[in-house]
């Protein structure tokens, strides 16, 4: 059984009116498709207010560049790919170079979550996994893409893709038996 | 908690957590336009998409990459540079080296490891050699082995390194007085050329036809391995023996240097036959040129093994000893023969003494004393007679024996006589 969340499916005409300048076809590309790429923005980050000036940033810039966009079928790791470029251009780093930061706990709203049990999931999520555990995780458990996908948007290979997917379940895993 | 449990509380979890973002109101019109950096950076405007074409390039160039980097360490361990020399007795072990140099000295199992514990790479071969061949001695896996020793050697030179490992094999062999089987390169020690000759050579190491390496006649124990610790007493034992069998072992190895000369020579009119022929014979005269060789080594090795008994038996009948023994012994036998004949004589004349004076002793008793001395004396003369006929015929080997007999019954005639004409 399946558990990925079910996938975003975005025409890819939007892309064409975008570059004819029509801002109503931005407007539906971004409730479409917002959520995934806050929720890699904020893993990158670990910062809610960051994520979101990211994520603005990131659909100003599909605004600018809908023309260079050419239909492979696959819009939705396209723009992926282009938050992911403007968070490592602007922060300067290299996927390679990835860290957490030490002071998050406050930078993320954890008390948004009501119930306790996802909420100490989702701390120990961003506390004691990697950064590269995370994302994979958040695309592929809470986004729904392949990990052939994920290794093509975080340019990775997929063997690797796949131990560290792995390594950050068994990570989740102790640690919420840990909690019980 | 399950994997199910967990990825529904991740995804509930992260949905609640970023809740509603609103889109920031933008003015499309004041918005820069994208620099060339920007399209790279972002859109990967330019950069080569992964086609299938660009993973076989990939493939290809890393399978060429391999297949360099093997033919090439291969060229460069065992075409260009190394040598390696493989000793194997028990412990075997490999001896590396570049040029002159040895490199690494590798022990092939858990044996020869003990062995080359704390030996310099920076020595000579000849030293290390030396000094392994001496401690597996001491360690006697040479007797384990029944004294055999394989060595293999690969890479550049290997013809002249065959030599020099040869000699010096054989000079070591020869100090630590060890009876050995060497092969080098599945060639017996005695094909190499020019083993015997080299100056560094001990004279005591000698290289036998079937490549044995032995000590010198002095080794006492030729054929046998015996221990360093143990070889003073094997020594004192054999001392003994040692005059009588140092003249069989020296007309064996004259013998033997004897059937090698001679099939070298055999070898070398060979060889002029076949430079003649080879001018007009064709093909399948080789061919049987070939068979001829195949029969000539036989016939060389019969005529070795019938040479070899030849001297031994030579050395057999020859030794001076042995004809000492022999002549004593005959002598000693003579003696016997002389004596058992002397005491059966001694016998026979007390026998016959007995008898006459019986007789004697019969007739004085029944007759006058004159007439019965002459009759007496005429029977005397007659028992006397009978009785040395009955010897004679008893005894013809014995003629000296008997005329002495004769001589005596003469004299008792005589004196008989006298006796007869003073009454």
């Amino acid at each position: 059984m399946d558990h990925r969340k079910a996938r975003v499916v975005i025409d890819e005409a939007l892309f064409q009116r975008i570059a004819g300048g029509d801002s109503k076809a931005l407007d539906d590309l971004y409730e479409l498709s917002y959520r995934p790429i806050f929720a890699l923005l904020l893993s990158y980050t670990q910062n809610y207010q960051d994520a979101e000036d990211l994520l603005q940033e990131t659909f100003l810039k599909i605004y600018q560049g809908a023309r260079l966009y050419k239909p492979r079928g696959n819009p939705m790791a396209w723009m992926m790919k282009i938050a992911r470029n403007l968070y490592l251009s602007y922060y300067h780093v290299s996927e390679r170079n990835l860290t957490n930061f030490e002071e998050m706990s406050n930078q993320i709203p954890f008390d948004n979550i009501p119930q306790a049990e996802e909420r100490l999931l989702i701390e120990t999520m961003f506390q004691t996994l990697k950064v590269e555990e995370r994302n994979i995780i958040v695309l592929h458990i809470m986004q729904g893409f392949k990990f052939r996908e994920i290794s093509d948007i975080l340019d990775k290979p997929l063997g690797s893709v796949l131990s560290s997917y792995h390594r950050g379940l068994r990570k989740l895993k102790k640690a919420s038996e840990e909690e019980e | 908690m399950n994997n199910h449990d967990l990825k529904k509380g991740l995804n509930r979890g992260f949905d609640q957590l970023i809740g509603h973002i609103d889109r920031k109101p933008m003015d499309a019109d004041a918005l820069p336009a994208l620099s060339e950096q920007e399209k790279k950076e972002l859109f990967e405007v330019g950069k080569p998409h992964k086609t299938l074409a660009y993973h076989v390039y990939r493939a290809a160039a890393v399978l060429a990459i391999f297949l360099f980097l093997t033919g090439y360490l291969t060229y460069v361990y065992q075409v260009r540079e190394y040598t390696s020399i493989h000793i194997k007795v028990n412990p075997s072990l490999t001896i590396r080296l570049k040029g002159s140099k040895i490199v690494r000295i590798k022990a092939d199992n858990k044996d020869a490891k003990s062995i080359i514990e704390g030996i310099d790479h920076k020595g000579s071969l000849d030293q290390t050699i030396d000094i392994i061949l001496k401690r597996i001695n001491d360690r006697g896996y040479f007797n384990r082995s029944n004294g055999n020793i394989k060595i293999k050697i690969r890479g550049k030179d290997r013809e002249q390194l065959k030599k020099e490992v040869a000699a010096q094999v054989q000079k070591t062999l020869g100090e630590i007085r060890v009876t050995a089987q060497v092969q080098i390169n599945q060639e017996n020690l005695v094909d190499i050329a020019s083993v015997k000759k080299d100056k560094n050579l001990s004279d005591t190491a000698q290289v036998q036809s079937d490549g044995t390496v032995t000590a010198d006649s002095s080794s006492k124990n030729k054929g046998k391995y015996t221990h360093p610790e143990n070889e003073d007493t094997a020594g004192s034992k054999v001392n003994e023996d040692t005059s009588e069998t140092t003249a069989i072992k020296d007309t064996e190895k004259a013998g033997e240097e004897n059937t090698a000369s001679e099939s070298k020579r055999a070898a070398n009119e060979m060889n002029d036959q076949k430079d003649v022929d080879n001018s007009d014979q064709s093909y399948k005269e080789n061919l049987d040129q070939g068979n001829e060789k195949k029969n000539s080594k036989k016939s060389d090795i019969t005529r070795k093994t019938k040479q070899k008994k030849k001297v031994r038996k030579k050395s057999k009948e020859t030794s001076p000893k042995k004809k000492e023994i022999k002549k004593k012994k005959a002598k000693k036998k003579e003696a016997r023969k002389k004596e058992s004949k002397k005491n059966t004589l001694k016998k026979q004349r007390k026998n016959s003494s007995k008898k006459v004076k019986k007789k004697q002793k019969g007739k004085k008793n029944s007759t006058s004393p004159g007439s019965k001395k002459s009759s007496n004396a005429e029977k005397d003369d007659g028992a006397t007679g009978q009785a040395v006929k009955e010897v004679g015929t008893e005894n013809n080997e014995n003629i000296d024996e008997e005329s002495s007999l004769k001589e005596g019954t003469d004299e008792d005639q005589e004196s008989t006589e006298e006796k007869d004409t003073g009454q």
